[in-house]
């Protein structure tokens, strides 16, 4: 559906010129959710808004679903941009125009007769469940519902592809979730292709099916989300994912037990799949003769399956420690030791 | 009663001049409207990283509008003096102070245009460009609606403008409450008619402010 092929895009003069997006080549499936992560600066935003021709690639070349959008212009724009829609960080829905008629925006661009307007719109509304809130202004709407009206807004031309720009980010942890699983639905039922960018791995988590890591312009990890999140290469990765498996107090409670248990072995154990459904601990603690101590554990559903962390320290002499690990990892679940740095 | 503060005026007189000053307001605030409205859109879509971005546009336009605004509306009226009689075979009445007032208004208006525009959230413009739109419905269906209390604020405070300038355009013999004012009043020394004048302009600047707060309150939907 989507190609990028060799894309650069520089801004500014020779002297301080920045490469916002270094040498990047894509190819997002038809249907796909595509998640594209990053710290603030790490060229995302710019490599979204090439999608739908905001931005012009400095050199190689973007086509969607055949199209070469980095090399239209004019009309032929315009009318590409109707099939790549886009969702935004801050809604950017006009204040003047009550939901109903922000909704018909699109509409009229199109040049769509006022009566299919208004039966698309209905239509609408009730997919992305703002009924009742028609004559609304968005001033007197939640952010949740904003966002919602940007989303039916973003689907009124019927389009192929669905960028979202920081979709979520300006939303707190509940609507965020409600939004996205909005888009999942939208995603399964009209099949189109999204492309999302985030700096919260949460999102990539719960909605994406391949997720791009992207640091100073290039995107220097990809992947399907389970492959990321169960075995990360790149540091900026492992960072990304540790904002959900490692929290805080988790990190806390690990340099208490360390002090505590100075002599004893911290093992990470990363389950995939179904490895998170079977009793491995209990056949742990039964099958060796040492103690177990849990200290954090969580599991995580991403939308290839499910994801699960656990923190041990397993007290009992070296041998009999190696020889649990080794049977761990004839269960096919992964370890690490946590070193006491 | 009435007669007795006010023993010098003449009531028909007074209310001639008010409608003259009330025809040049109207009109002169029409056309100030209009050509604002126009000198603002461009000087906003021609400045750098918009729509129409152009260098020499821009500095052209912004050229015209700074020697307009700066220049003091008594001397513009004097200056427009060849211009006008061109325009309209005459210096005197009503008509004759139009171009004047258009001319020392609009460039005023265009500024506060360029600044209601500015205002705008960015992300707005960006996507109704993001769904495909044309120039001019980005101008027409959202930068004027979105800009609209500003716009009519921005316009109020010039018509109020106005009717000052219609006073001085007194000068040239244009008519109305200014004229009234200078030559049956100071220089007959008929203070009545003076303070008659005066509170008659009051009034329409009351009103003329009372209409803009509540246009504005109207489309303010934010």
């Amino acid at each position: 559906m989507i190609n990028l092929k060799d894309v650069n895009k520089i801004f500014g003069a020779q002297n301080n010129a920045i490469k916002a997006v270094d040498d990047v080549s894509l190819d997002i499936a038809d249907g796909e959710i595509f998640g594209i992560i990053g710290y603030s600066g790490a060229g995302k935003s710019t490599l979204i808004r090439m999608l739908n021709g905001l931005e012009t690639p400095t050199t190689g070349s973007i086509q969607i679903g055949g199209l070469e959008i980095s090399s239209i212009k004019g009309r032929e724009l315009r009318e590409a941009r109707q099939k790549v829609s886009m969702i935004f960080q801050h809604f950017n829905l006009l204040w003047s125009r009550t939901v109903k008629e922000n909704i018909a925006f699109p509409l009229e661009i199109a040049g769509v007769k006022k009566a299919e307007r208004d039966r698309k719109v209905t239509e609408l509304i009730e997919l992305v469940g703002l009924a009742g809130r028609e004559n609304a202004y968005p001033s007197q709407l939640s952010g949740g519902q904003k966002q919602r009206v940007g989303i039916a807004r973003a689907l009124a031309n019927d389009p192929e592809v669905l960028l979202c720009d920081e979709a979520t980010s300006a939303l707190d942890p509940e609507t965020t979730d409600a939004i996205l699983e909005l888009l999942t639905s939208i995603n399964e039922r009209l099949g189109l292709t999204i492309v999302l960018i985030t700096h919260e791995m949460h999102v990539i988590r719960k909605i994406c099916h391949r997720v791009a890591v992207m640091e100073a312009g290039k995107v220097v990890e990809l992947g399907n989300v389970l492959d990321v999140f169960q075995s990360p290469q790149e540091p900026i990765t492992r960072r990304f994912v540790s904002q959900l498996t490692e929290p805080e107090a988790a990190k806390q409670a690990m340099t208490h037990i360390k002090e505590e248990f100075p002599e004893g072995t911290l093992l990470k154990l990363v389950f995939v799949g179904e490895r998170t459904e079977q009793p491995v601990l209990a056949d742990l603690i039964r099958q060796f003769d040492i103690d177990v101590n849990i200290v954090q554990g969580n599991i995580s559903h991403t939308h290839g399956g499910a994801y699960g962390t656990l923190i041990l320290q397993l007290i009992g002499n070296d041998e009999t420690i190696q020889e649990a690990m080794n049977y761990l990892h004839g269960k096919d679940v992964q370890t690490e030791v946590i070193g006491n740095d | 009663m009435i007669e007795s503060f006010f023993p010098n005026v003449d009531w028909t007189k007074m209310w001639e001049a008010t409608v003259e000053t009330l025809y040049m307001t109207a009109a002169s605030t029409l056309f100030t409207f209009v050509i604002g409205l126009a000198l603002g859109v461009i000087l906003f879509l021609s400045s750098p990283h918009q729509l129409w971005a152009n260098r020499l546009v821009n500095i052209l336009t912004g050229a015209f509008v700074n020697i307009f605004r700066s220049i003091p509306f008594i001397i513009l009226i004097i200056l427009l003096i060849p211009f006008t009689k061109f325009l309209l075979g005459t210096i005197r009445g009503p008509d004759a102070a139009l171009p004047a007032l258009i001319i020392g208004a609009a460039p005023f208006y265009a500024r506060m245009v360029l600044i209601a525009l500015q205002e705008i959230d960015k992300g707005v413009i960006e996507a109704a460009k993001s769904m495909g739109a044309k120039t001019s419905t980005i101008i027409y269906k959202v930068l004027l609606p979105e800009s609209m209390p500003a716009l009519i604020s921005g316009i109020t405070v010039t018509a109020i403008a106005l009717v000052g300038y219609t006073a001085m355009a007194g000068i040239i013999g244009a008519g109305g409450l200014g004229t009234l004012a200078y030559l049956d009043g100071f220089q007959r020394s008929r203070e009545d008619v003076t303070l008659m004048a005066t509170i008659l302009i009051l009034i329409i600047v009351f009103i003329l402010q009372f209409i803009g707060d509540f246009a504005v309150k109207k489309v303010d939907k934010r």
